[in-house]
């Protein structure tokens, strides 16, 4: 934005005018300023101690079930049912050959915990304590997946009812799929009976309430 | 002059350690995804520079013509714009269909209310300084006619 131009119109120039645009220097800094407001008003969605200035965010670190927020409920998903039902068992569907694991064989296997943040592509992003299988384990159960793999949810109907894991994230130590977080099995809304959690992916990826692997 | 050079360094400085800052973060990723970050910033540049930018001077420009009365609408508008366009989005157009905890857990017209007062306020305040300023000039020299205002804001 130029400077003002002093303004010679019409009306005589006898005083001072002020101009009708603001300078350079106010300006810049009033959108200084404006851009240390957003920041306040957005910053406390990831950065707790900073919550309370977050006066238009949609969720708040550290509130929702678990202490976490959550995008999509059970409720929301359609899920309740297929989740709580005993009959649910996670196919993992192999090149060659499958298996099907029920919560028992998952919870026999070796368990491992990873601090891991769910990143929402909304703006807010809070981290918890993940504890599960290694995604790789799981895998390695019915052999190689030099491609990576897809999970897949007992959701129906989303666009974010399955996802890609490629190889680097499937060979990653942190990536689990989680039975527990901050200590408690997770809950429905969170995704049990079992979900992903692995680093640097959006939120949405993070699929949760999964039904099967299958790898690609 | 001088301290305004200083302060443009420090600024570039700042500037310049951020953008490194992000670089690395970007490259330490466990699994980075650069083709991903430079779509999502390629995005950005274009929704500013051919949506935002063009209807901000459009702006801009009418108001250059109005006069200086825009000019404590021009601040407030500065202010809280952008600070609304920026967090209202995620909160409006909710499906309430459900009701699902952690979602909404705030008053929104309140946060709203005080968005839009600090706009006020400084809109205010913008208004009381070019008065004073019109006057202090109108008492200082009241037959030349001078333009060379530059206010403080």
């Amino acid at each position: 934005v130029p400077d003002p131009k002093p303004s010679s119109d019409a009306s005589g120039g006898h005083e001072r005018r002020t101009p009708s645009v603001l300078s350079r220097r106010g300006f810049l800094v009033v959108v200084g300023a404006s851009a240390a407001l957003t920041t306040v008003l957005t910053a406390g969605q990831s950065v707790e101690a900073l919550k309370d200035l977050a006066l238009l965010a949609p969720r708040l670190p550290g509130v929702g079930p678990q202490g976490l927020p959550v995008n999509v409920t059970a409720r929301a998903a359609g899920v309740e049912e297929a989740a709580r039902s005993g009959t649910w068992g996670l196919e993992v569907t192999g090149r060659a050959k499958s298996v099907t694991l029920s919560l028992e064989d998952i919870l026999e296997m070796p368990q491992h915990t990873a601090e891991l943040p769910i990143a929402c592509v909304e703006g807010w992003s809070s981290s918890a304590s993940w504890r599960g299988v290694r995604l790789k384990d799981v895998v390695a159960l019915v052999g190689d997946a030099p491609d990576g793999v897809r999970v897949e949810s007992l959701q129906e109907g989303s666009r974010y009812r399955s996802s890609l894991v490629d190889p680097a994230h499937l060979e990653d130590d942190l990536t689990l799929l989680a039975l527990e977080l901050n200590g408690d099995v997770l809950s429905l809304d969170h995704g049990y009976p079992l979900r992903l959690i692995a680093p640097a992916r959006p939120g949405v990826m993070q699929t949760k309430w999964l039904s099967s692997v299958v790898v690609l | 002059v001088r301290p305004l050079l200083g302060a443009r360094v420090v600024l570039c400085v700042l500037g310049g350690a951020l953008v490194l800052y992000g670089l690395q973060g970007v490259l330490r990723l466990p699994v980075p995804d650069l083709v991903g970050v430079l779509w999502w910033g390629a995005l950005g540049v274009v929704l500013h520079d051919f949506v935002w930018a063009p209807v901000v001077l459009a702006l801009a420009r009418a108001s250059e013509r109005l006069g200086a009365w825009t000019r404590p609408l021009q601040v407030g508008a500065l202010l809280a714009v952008p600070a609304l366009l920026a967090t209202l989005p995620t909160v409006l157009g909710r499906p309430h269909v459900t009701p699902e905890p952690g979602l909404l857990p705030q008053s929104y017209l309140l946060g709203v209310l005080v968005v839009v007062g600090v706009g006020v306020a400084a809109a205010a305040l913008t208004r009381v300084l070019d008065a004073r300023r019109g006057a202090q000039a109108r008492a200082s020299s009241p037959s030349r006619s001078t333009n060379a205002s530059e206010p403080q804001a």
